[in-house]
């Protein structure tokens, strides 16, 4: 998935990353620039990886999926490979309106990939697809 | 119980074409042929003898060609997950008609899109993807026009197909690449069973035979020019 993600804000993740790796803590500068680069969805997308809502989903062959537990309660579903959210933004404000390349809920997750602020679970093959499967929500 | 045995001969001259005026009697068919001479390339063209109204085809062979006739998206979703867990998963994918699963739905195009690469990219390296989509929507339809940006996000190459026109039947193919030049060939499907390509707007190498190549010449025909020539598609 990062391969969609612009230069820049690979490079910017990078270093949130190795910043955090070294002191546990992200620096300011970083942190502006995570809201230059993903406007509102960064403070959002920060707060949900605070309370540790991303879970990295694996199955056995390897097949891997992300479920956000958004602030409203409701869990999403985020592609691995690709950008793909089941939540209303995603659908109406990437997709229609192009007004943003990503929603805070894949934000979350690239974000607690760089922060190793995943939370792991192990399913079936067939709790892996209805996972992928799982329905959109409506906007509004 | 559409194609009886003894319609096998018929249906192989349909393919080849002309059909006979007055069809005789019809037997059951033995195709023979050494390796490499087009025994598979034959038996496809006559499953694909009648277009879109032609009967439906049961192809049964050891290897190469696995066919599925999902009918719906959930089904067509449950064959990408049960592709995903292959211990040997295929080495091209190819998903025709993608406007029958999507509906002209933009975010079934975006959910089919990348569950599409997601199943590409579960095998190392990641299965080649092909799809095709019907363009512009027949009949018309209101969201169909918000579906190819989205797919665009998840397809970053095209392959634009423009029928010619012309006694036979001929197309004119665009390959665009991001960050590569663009391709283009002609094809011609003639009504003898012939495919023939040609490279178009002449070719890099100079060693295209003009009919009967391969399609390994290079085109030069902007993808610009060929989105516009789409009219805005």
């Amino acid at each position: 998935m990062d391969s969609t993600l612009p230069a820049v804000a690979q490079e910017l993740l990078k270093e949130i990353r190795k910043a955090f790796q070294e002191t546990s803590h992200v620096p300011d500068d970083l942190l502006l620039g995570l809201k230059f680069l993903f406007g509102p969805s960064a403070v959002p997308a920060l707060d949900l990886v605070d309370q540790r809502s991303v879970t990295r989903v694996v199955s056995p062959s390897g097949r891997t999926a992300y479920q956000v537990l958004g602030s409203s309660g409701k869990l999403y579903t985020c592609y691995s490979s690709c950008h793909f959210c089941t939540c209303p933004a995603f659908g109406f404000t990437v997709l229609q309106k192009s007004e943003s390349f990503l929603c805070k809920h894949i934000l979350a997750v690239y974000l607690s990939r760089a922060l190793g602020a995943c939370q792991e679970l192990t399913v079936s093959e067939e709790q892996l697809t209805s996972i992928l499967l799982a329905e959109e929500e409506d906007e509004g | 119980a559409a194609i009886g045995c003894s319609r096998m001969a018929a249906i192989l001259e349909q393919a080849l074409g002309p059909e006979r005026a007055e069809p005789g009697p019809t037997w059951p068919l033995l195709v023979l042929g050494p390796v490499g001479s087009g025994r598979t390339a034959l038996l496809l063209r006559a499953a694909l003898a009648g277009g879109g109204d032609g009967p439906r085809v049961l192809y049964m062979a050891p290897t190469r060609l696995e066919l599925r006739y999902p009918p719906t998206l959930a089904a067509l979703t449950q064959e990408l997950a049960a592709m995903a867990t292959r211990a040997r998963p295929p080495g091209l994918l190819l998903v025709d008609g993608l406007e029958h699963y999507i509906q002209w739905r933009p975010n079934a195009a975006a959910r089919l899109a990348a569950m599409l690469l997601e199943a590409s990219r579960a095998s190392h390296p990641p299965t080649p993807l092909i799809a095709s989509l019907c363009l512009p929507p027949v009949p018309p339809h209101p969201t169909g026009h918000h579906v190819l940006p989205i797919l665009r996000r998840y397809f970053l190459a095209e392959c634009h197909l423009r029928p010619t026109d012309g006694t036979h039947m001929g197309v004119e193919v665009c390959l665009i690449q991001p960050g590569g030049a663009s391709r283009g060939w002609r094809v011609r499907f003639g009504d003898q069973g012939g495919i023939s390509v040609m490279a178009r707007d002449g070719d890099g190498d100079g060693s295209d035979g003009g009919g009967g190549g391969d399609g390994d010449g290079g085109g030069s025909l902007g993808g610009d020019v060929m989105l516009r020539s789409l009219g805005g598609w």
